[in-house]
């Protein structure tokens, strides 16, 4: 049982929490070491700065940027990106169905399929209606 | 959420220590709370859930913080009297703090200002009981050097 182990175990105590040792084997420990007798006075002294002390508030509104930045989240950016790139996609894998003798099988004929339905659900405003969802999820908080 | 912003904004002061790094830390929380609120479990506290989300924007905003950027931003005070103590000992005590780690400030000022139990900065913070009262009492002995060697 080291001295750091009977301090932090002491603390608990005038913490009003259960320590990690026996409080017998902490008064023990105390009642023979002078060392941790001081040091625990002076950590325990600084309880009483603590007791004239409260956290400060600080007035915050940060709803409005908060509300801005849900309704233009950066999903919108996300579209600007993808959509060219989609559109690219989707005109090269139908410009493989010109190729003569091609071997890809029905990749050639599902990949466009899949693409252009991407395409279709970027393109929509708000597919899934998000900020419906968004705003009664914050009416129950 | 206009409800937790003035509570959450002092806890992200104590750990960041700057008032707009705070406030960028506490926007981010709201937005990823938003995006996961659909994994809330209504039988929790609301606040301590969030808290887990906000000292992680907390962290993550003092990971790519440089220390010299940091120091040209606005410091406020994390400290209010009750009117119990003198001017000279909340200053010298804030002062204290400031010179502190993040996760120092943070345990110190949940237990002393909120008044959490070591159970409940165990759950607060993710750790277990044994770790939160070994930090702790680090957390103190290091403010208390900071006191000694300012008095």
């Amino acid at each position: 049982m080291s001295c750091e182990q009977v301090r932090i175990a002491a603390m608990a105590l005038a913490d009003g929490e259960t320590p990690p040792l026996p409080r017998a084997a902490i008064e023990v420990h105390l009642a023979e070491c002078a060392e941790c007798r001081q040091e625990l006075g002076e950590l325990q002294a600084l309880g009483q700065l603590w007791q004239a002390q409260t956290r400060r508030t600080h007035a915050v509104d940060l709803w409005p940027q908060v509300e801005r930045r849900l309704q233009s989240p950066i999903g919108q950016t996300k579209k600007r990106r993808l959509m060219p790139t989609l559109t690219a996609l989707l005109v090269i894998f139908k410009l493989i169905e010109f190729i003569p003798n091609r071997s890809l099988g029905m990749w050639t004929q599902l990949v466009p399929l899949l693409l252009a339905a991407a395409v279709f659900a970027v393109a929509q405003e708000n597919p899934f209606q998000i900020k419906t969802e968004l705003r009664s999820q914050e009416e129950s908080i | 959420m206009e409800r937790y912003q003035t509570e959450a904004m002092g806890h992200a002061l104590a750990i960041l220590g700057h008032r707009q790094d705070a406030e960028d830390a506490l926007q981010e929380a709201f937005l990823s709370t938003y995006g996961a609120l659909s994994s809330f479990d209504d039988n929790r506290r609301f606040y301590p859930w969030f808290y887990t989300i906000l000292r992680n924007c907390c962290w993550k905003l003092a990971a790519r913080r440089g220390k010299q950027e940091a120091s040209a931003l606005e410091t406020v005070e994390i400290l209010a009297g009750t009117g119990g103590g003198t001017i000279e000992d909340r200053l010298a005590l804030e002062q204290a703090l400031r010179a502190l780690s993040p996760q120092s400030r943070e345990i110190l000022t949940l237990r002393h200002l909120d008044g959490l139990s070591y159970e409940e900065l165990a759950a607060r913070l993710e750790l277990p009981v044994g770790t939160v009262m070994s930090r702790l009492f680090h957390a103190r002995k290091g403010l208390r050097e900071q006191l000694g060697g300012k008095q």
